[in-house]
């Protein structure tokens, strides 16, 4: 569902949509070898010592794990959107899902839920960690910061928009 | 003859009520309450009339039968476009398909 949200086709026709899916399975290809590049470079450089041992291999761990869970979606989701290309049926059901009013809203409900949630979240934690680590304290400061000013952005950018 | 549904449905609620029952949701959305909708549709109504299914009214205007399932049992409203749709393919005016009056009140 996040996949959908993010590569969303306002195709009106169904030759239009299946040309935004043709374009899709590219976007996924790319996010395969995205992967993959992270898989290598992390084996490459992490292969040396860049922190304390038990940090590297923790880290070596995470990344080989981020690039090979990337890889493993990209090659899935390309070879899936590549079959749908193959019958119009599944497809013309795939673009009613995809553009179903009632579908969108749900989406849009749901982002915004997620943020007003994870704004709360993200408060608790800075109580949190002010009393525990200063360095965590400000990283989350930051990413509030970020957030906000996001929102600002989005919100300038859709009232001129809409 | 009239089912217990349909007595318990007369006596305290309306007829949205009744389809939320037998969608499933377990409890029939209280009036005004949340997930009720303010606009009531005809939509179950116009549809049995015309003995079409939800699918096939669904693939006629472009929205999911999920979509058509939930206007009709009032706990979405349809955006102005979908309500011109619908309205178009009975073939009447957008106010004899949805009902504005508890907007106006």
């Amino acid at each position: 569902m996040m996949m959908k949200t993010l590569f969303f086709s306002h195709a009106k026709t169904l030759e239009e949509y299946r040309r935004a899916v043709r374009r899709r399975v590219g976007w996924f290809w790319a996010v395969a070898v995205l992967g993959l590049v992270t898989l290598c470079v992390t084996l490459a450089v992490m292969g040396g010592q860049i922190a304390e041992p038990a940090d590297t291999a923790y880290l070596q761990g995470v990344w080989c794990g981020i690039g090979s869970g990337l890889a493993a979606a990209g090659v899935i989701f390309a070879l899936r959107t590549r079959r749908l290309l193959k019958n119009e049926a599944a497809l013309r059901e795939e673009m009613l899902k995809e553009q179903d009013e009632r579908n969108l809203a749900i989406n849009q409900k749901a982002q915004s839920a997620a943020a007003a949630m994870g704004l709360i979240v993200l408060y608790l934690a800075l109580l949190i960690f002010s009393f525990i680590n200063l360095t965590v304290f400000r990283t989350l400061c930051c990413c509030a910061l970020v957030f906000c000013l996001l929102f600002l952005a989005a919100k300038a950018f859709y009232s001129r928009k809409m | 003859m009239q089912s217990a549904l349909d007595i318990f449905c007369k006596a305290n609620y309306t007829k949205n009520a009744k389809h939320a029952l037998h969608a499933g949701t377990g409890r029939p959305p209280r009036a005004g309450g949340k997930g009720w909708s303010l606009i009531k549709t005809r939509i179950a109504q116009l549809r049995k009339e015309r003995r079409l299914s939800q699918g096939e009214l669904a693939e006629a205007v472009g929205v999911t039968r999920q979509t058509i399932t939930s206007l009709e049992v009032g706990r979405y409203t349809a955006s102005l476009v979908l309500a011109y749709k619908i309205a178009r393919y009975f073939d009447l005016p957008i106010e004899e398909v949805f009902d504005f009056s508890e907007l106006e009140e």
